[in-house]
């Protein structure tokens, strides 16, 4: 697919088909070829055909290897994409940043504030408060929601005059706050402490945040370390010390319980980043769920000790799968997926000398360390691997190219959102006669005919369903037959929407009626390859159909569609249905359910 | 006679079928998470690289939840317990609309065979079939994209 994309592409203002010879190289050479594809890291091995231009070709070469490895090889991209950067710009552009608060202060002024964008589990106040007292100045926080306009007002006047720093959290949570800023940040009247600072943190928060102040401030946004092993070691500095190893008695056992919740701790969290695969919602869990339920079983274990009594791991689990965690977790499955983590590491199992987390995984032996002293434990943190593999989630290694597919391809949305949307489209057929054809040769015509509700019931009447339901001349009353009359009006509404969308589109480019911004969309839309608006939602942004990436997609949906409703009205009840087909799946396994209850009863 | 929906695998697709005598048959399922083994028609792990399967055609019916009454004393606990052990060997799958998996979309669960008969214990204790399923995070989706 991607393949015949790529060599039918016009690349540069003479429009060259660079890969017009590729389909057919590899269809000569296809063994080649397949090895390459099949290759783990095909962006470290020469391609086939066309190494000699790449590595020849300073200009070119390097982006004609990215182009290969994104059409074949689409998990990969992303780290194609980073040698195309190290090879082109600099090694310098693909390194991490790790600009300190120094670093970046000395671009601050009064008038120039520092903006945190934040992303989930960082938090930049506490290295604002380390600075600060470094420079023996005194900030003020406030912490923004409903009514802190007013204290938060108070506190820059203060700090304003006194020079003092200003920190205000949250600010995605007041963004009108947010509007005053600029001019609270240059006063006319009055002269402002050299020293107040501002510092500002806020949550990604789409068109609303103010575009002046984003201008002048500095923008910073940090992300927490990914990994297991940055997850362990950051809990067992920040939450566990040595007093706290030694908090509670027996000592083992309660060392045991706090690494394997630290561990469980890192490992849902880490899940997230396989996207369904991982969790069905990515949800924000924090130091305050691990910390309540190491809370709790630091209660549970005291008691137990106090009334001599055995621990009781049921409700172990439950307060951590289902109260503190839980209490986040909204999808059901999601929360079974949980009480599998909690059920294999909050138990007996975990006391037993070595205990191992995932036997199944071999690289390294992921285990409750044999330790007493805060540093042993880290010592072994920093043993752990940098890279995860998938296994020590309870994943296929599958998933790590489930990870880099959806990766990649987040990254190829990004950078399609930031091109201009109305690029001056070269020579031919204008963009309105292009999409005019388009509709009048290639779509219009495959629609399928309207349907005729009349019809519809008369045909239903005699639509036999399985042996033993409903009478001659009355099938229409079998439930499954129900549930067809209204698969098939809501299909009829659809397949109205796309005519009637179809014909103004080509009524307005013939000015025949006026263009509305509506119709002006869904020619972009049809443009595009993509499927126009309205026929996927209603105005109230419910879903009428199937919803697919391209067009092409969703119109061989709709005529699948028409093809299963339609052999089932005119012909008999198939021996099979494709249950992706119907708009209401639950209502088909209703339907199926009383058929076979009224089956039984006759 | 309850609204419990059961799956089985039926007849692998291509061949001509008819409907069954009760519920019916489904078709077109991917199954992402893991593998499955057409013979024993039970999932396995995936071979490296294959995100997607295509799934067998899959018979839904509606089956009874009520506990059988009458007969020899114990005889309910016997059926219970029968029922409660060809559970665990099943993995309850859900089937999902789209890969984007949340409440909106789940179709449907239906219990898949998650277990290789006799199959010995996993190096994990507590780990059973089901949860291994479990944390591979197996479903069933009506569509790839």
């Amino acid at each position: 697919m991607n393949l015949k994309a790529l060599s039918k592409h016009k690349f540069g203002n003479d429009h060259t088909f660079f890969f017009k010879e590729l389909p057919d190289r590899i269809n000569r050479n296809e063994q080649i070829w397949r090895k390459w594809i099949d290759e783990n890291d095909p962006e470290n091995i020469p391609v086939p055909d066309y190494e000699e231009k790449i590595s020849g070709d300073l200009n070119i070469g390097h982006f004609i290897h990215l182009c290969l490895v994104r059409a074949m090889r689409e998990d990969r991209t992303v780290l194609a994409a980073n040698q195309f950067i190290k090879e082109v710009l600099g090694e310098k552009f693909i390194a991490p940043v790790t600009d300190l608060i120094i670093d970046y202060f000395e671009e601050t002024k009064v008038n120039i504030p520092v903006l945190y964008l934040l992303s989930a589990g960082s938090d930049p106040t506490s290295n604002i408060d380390e600075y600060a007292r470094k420079r023996k100045i005194i900030t003020g926080k406030v912490s923004m929601g409903e009514e802190m306009e007013f204290p938060a007002a108070k506190m820059m006047d203060d700090g304003m005059l006194t020079g003092k720093w200003v920190v205000l959290q949250n600010c995605h949570l007041n963004i009108d706050f947010m509007g005053e800023m600029e001019d609270r940040l240059n006063p006319k009247d009055k002269v402002v402490h050299e020293d107040f600072r501002l510092w500002i943190t806020c949550q990604p928060c789409g068109d609303e945040f103010p575009l002046g102040l984003l201008q002048m401030a500095i923008k910073i946004t940090t992300e927490p370390p990914k990994g297991l092993k940055a997850g362990v070691s950051r809990t067992f500095s920040t939450i566990v010390n040595q007093d706290f190893l030694e908090k509670v008695e027996p000592y083992e056992k309660w060392r045991a319980l706090v690494f394997s919740l630290c561990f469980l701790h890192s490992v849902i969290q880490e899940r997230r980043k396989f996207g369904p695969l991982g969790f069905c919602i990515p949800y924000s869990f924090n130091n305050s769920d691990l910390e309540a339920s190491l809370g709790y079983i630091d209660k549970h274990l005291t008691q137990s000790a106090a009334t001599n009594s055995p621990y009781s791991f049921k409700a172990l689990q439950y307060m951590v799968c289902e109260v503190q965690y839980g209490g986040r977790i909204t999808d059901a499955l999601d929360r079974e997926l949980m009480s599998c983590y909690t059920s294999l590491w909050i138990n007996e199992a975990i006391f037993q000398p070595n205990y191992n987390f995932m036997a199944s995984v071999t690289e390294f032996i992921y285990q409750v360390p044999d330790a007493q002293e805060h540093p042993k434990y880290m010592e072994y943190i920093n043993e752990m691997p940098g890279t995860d593999n998938p296994p020590i989630f309870g994943l296929h290694p599958n998933a790590d190219l489930t990870f880099s597919l959806k990766d990649s391809i987040g990254m190829i949305n990004t950078m399609l959102d930031t091109q201009p949307k109305d690029g001056g489209g070269g020579g031919g057929l204008s963009r309105e006669d292009t999409v005019k054809e388009k509709i009048e040769k290639e779509l219009l015509p495959q629609l399928p005919p309207d349907i005729n509700p009349l019809d519809t019931i008369e045909k239903l009447r005699s639509l036999k369903g399985p042996k033993g339901l409903g009478e001659s001349g009355k099938y229409d009353l079998i439930p499954l037959n129900i549930f067809l009359s209204q698969e098939l009006q809501r299909f009829q509404m659809v397949l109205g929407i796309v005519r009637e969308t179809m014909i103004s589109m080509m009524d307005a480019i013939d000015g025949n009626i006026s263009m509305t911004p509506e119709i002006v969309d869904s020619i972009n839309q049809v443009y595009d390859f993509r499927v126009p608006r309205k026929w996927q939602y209603d105005p109230t942004g419910a879903e009428i159909s199937w919803l697919t990436v391209s067009l092409a997609g969703w119109i061989k949906g709709l005529l699948d569609r028409y093809h299963q409703l339609n052999g089932w009205i005119s012909k008999e009840r198939p021996p099979s249905f494709w249950l992706t087909g119907f708009f209401n799946p639950q209502g088909f396994l209703t339907s199926m359910k009383q058929e076979v209850t009224r089956q039984r009863k006759a | 006679m309850k609204d419990v929906i059961q799956g089985d695998d039926g007849r692998i697709e291509g061949k001509t079928i008819n409907a069954p005598n009760e519920g019916v048959y489904i078709h077109g399922l991917f199954l992402e998470g893991s593998g499955w083994n057409r013979a024993e028609k039970r999932l396995e792990d995936s071979n490296p690289k294959e995100l997607y399967y295509q799934f067998p055609i899959l018979h839904v019916s509606a089956v009874s939840t009520a506990i059988p009454t009458g007969g020899a004393p114990g005889a309910g606990q016997a059926a219970r317990q029968r029922a409660i052990d060809a559970e665990k060997a099943l993995y309850s799958c859900p089937v999902y609309k789209y890969p984007m998996r949340n409440d909106r979309y789940l179709i449907f669960r239906t219990g898949i065979k998650a277990e290789q008969a006799g199959a010995p214990q996993g190096p994990n204790k507590g780990l059973t079939a089901a949860m291994k399923w479990k944390l591979c995070g197996v479903c069933l989706l009506c569509s790839k994209d």
